[in-house]
């Protein structure tokens, strides 16, 4: 099925707002060597409103065949749009001083040159895009999409790391149960209203499943009039996030029947996000059992600062920013202890693979496993993952604390050395809905 | 009338929202066009509702007048009136409005162009 994807318009802003973010990104070091600091986000908002502007003639067309009860007919080309709104902004530019500081011009040289190189006929072979019907033009961008490609190629990087880790970690993964994940592209005139959101806003992406097979639809959501480069950096967290935490999540045995899980899910938005985080750490630095597979090809500068960042912003109980919404409130104690518990379970498998020689030596391994199968694992309830975290919360603590201890630790035990990851929820289940003993 | 959806308002007229209708609406009524096997993809036989016009089928209007957005809602009503032809058609109706109409709508004019009313 061809997904949606952003009508022409709106491409155009978020494709012009792209280069200039590229090109910002290109020049960091000269920007502030030159001293130009201060005057690059002046130039970036100037430059970025014709890319605006040229959207604006798009809409505006729309509303004079309306009224002169005329069919829709062809918008600008998208090359055209972009070259178009860089050619206005240097006729206009005179008051920004471009010659000074230098890199300023330098960075107006990599815009164009970069928008000279998007050639909507160059795109598709079957046609260009003209804004008549959005079908026609979700099918071309299917079949093309250069205006998108960085998108499209973060999210073939972030799909491609989680299939690789499920494959290599999950018992769980057969053909059966791999999912087909396709992207999607919104737009927001406002803020997006995904559950993952990053950049205050500027994008988000949630995840939907078909009821009828093992699709998983990844909806990355743009407020595209406020797309930045902080945006942009945090793409293949979001996309890693969307990717491993729910496009895989619920699939074994049968991928028809898996449903969402809520926002403010211990497991899903806790646990599985320090998952991804920790995935992603192990891309960008290359430590994990891949090496260096993916590293050669990300290329943002301060991607895993950016990231770290935007990981602990979600479970930070500091962070004001953002609205009063009561769903998020509530929401931000459970991600914070699905988080906590992540990363005390971790220790914890280490240690224990270290004490026990019938153990795998590899606890990264070990942990990975338990983590990717319990996502894949269907027919499991938030009570049941809420179950499991209260359980793994236990091992935290002294084992004097609770008689329960021990055996949450065999059952744990069980699994590492072989078990089903199904007797093991089963295991915690009968042990959890045991009475804690009394303690002297 | 089969479902009734209620919507915030976000600067988009009933008008602009049912042009925007007849055209999607219109272009399923091609068994050649992208909207068409996209709902064939999906299992939906939008060739029952050919002969249906489209503000049988889905309608939209607004309740409310007055100072500032919080006092319009915007009205989705699905399968306004209910002729025999149309109950015939209405869970089809049902799932071409929340698999294609719905999100072409988002497409066309912003994903957050139709955001639930409390």
């Amino acid at each position: 099925m061809v997904p949606i994807n952003l009508p022409l318009s709106s491409r155009k802003i978020l494709c012009g707002r792209l280069l200039v973010v590229e090109a910002l990104l290109a020049h960091e070091d000269q920007i502030d060597l030159e001293d130009a600091t201060a005057k690059a986000p002046i130039f970036r908002d100037a430059i970025n409103r014709y890319f605006e502007a040229e959207s604006s003639k798009d809409g505006e067309q729309r509303e004079n065949e309306n009224k002169a009860g005329q069919g829709r007919s062809p918008l600008k080309a998208l090359d055209q749009s972009l070259l178009d709104a860089i050619s206005n902004f240097k006729l206009a530019a005179g008051g920004l001083n471009l010659d000074s500081p230098p890199v300023l011009q330098q960075l107006l040289t990599a815009i164009e040159k970069s928008a000279s190189s998007i050639s909507c006929a160059n795109c598709s072979s079957t046609g260009i895009c003209e804004g008549i019907s959005e079908s026609d033009d979700d099918e071309i961008v299917a079949r093309g999409g250069l205006c998108l490609a960085p998108f499209r190629q973060l999210f073939e990087v972030a799909r491609e790391i989680a299939t690789t880790y499920y494959e290599a970690y999950c018992g769980l993964l057969s053909a059966a149960t791999t999912p087909q994940i396709i992207l999607s592209t919104w737009n927001f005139e406002n803020a997006v209203n995904a559950d993952e959101t990053i950049a205050d806003g500027a994008a988000g992406a949630k995840t939907v499943f078909s009821s009828r097979n093992a699709t998983a639809e990844i909806q990355l959501q743009f407020a595209v009039k406020r797309f930045s480069r902080r945006a942009f950096k945090g793409m293949l967290y979001l996309l890693l996030h969307e990717c491993i935490a729910h496009a895989f999540h619920g699939l074994f045995p049968d991928p028809k029947n898996r449903i969402g899980t809520e926002p403010y899910d211990r497991f899903a938005e806790g646990w599985m996000d320090w998952v991804s985080y920790y995935i992603l750490r192990q891309v960008i630095e290359g430590s994990g059992f891949a090496g260096d597979r993916w590293r050669a090809g990300i290329i943002l500068p301060d991607i895993l600062g950016t990231t770290q960042q935007m990981h602990e912003a979600r479970h930070d109980a500091s962070n004001e920013s953002g609205s009063l919404d009561e769903r998020k409130v509530k929401g931000l104690g459970q991600i914070r202890l699905g988080v906590s518990v992540a990363k005390k379970t971790y220790a914890f498998i280490k240690k224990l693979c270290i004490d026990h020689e019938d153990l795998p030596s590899d606890y990264d391994a070990a942990f990975l496993r338990l983590s990717l199968e319990l996502n894949m694992l269907g027919e499991t309830s938030a009570e049941d993952t809420n179950m499991f975290i209260d359980a793994m919360r236990k091992l935290s603590f002294p084992p004097e604390s609770d008689a329960r201890w021990y055996f949450i630790e065999e059952k744990l035990l069980d699994y590492l050395r072989g078990g089903s990851i199904d007797s093991f929820i089963q295991g915690l289940r009968t042990v959890m809905t045991t009475p804690p003993l009394a303690t002297k | 009338m089969a479902d009734e959806f209620r919507y915030k308002w976000a600067g988009i007229t009933p008008e602009q929202f049912n042009q925007d209708l007849d055209e999607f609406w219109s272009e399923l009524q091609r068994p050649d066009s992208t909207l068409s096997r996209t709902a064939q993809e999906l299992g939906i036989d939008v060739a029952r509702l050919r002969d249906v016009d489209r503000k049988d089928a889905v309608n939209v209007s607004m309740e409310g007048e007055g100072f500032g957005a919080e006092a319009v809602v915007i009205i989705v009503a699905l399968a306004p009136v209910a002729t025999a032809t149309i109950k015939a058609v209405t869970p089809i109706i049902q799932d071409v409005w929340k698999h294609i109409l719905l999100p072409k709508l988002l497409q066309r004019r912003n994903a957050d162009a139709l955001t639930p009313a409390k």
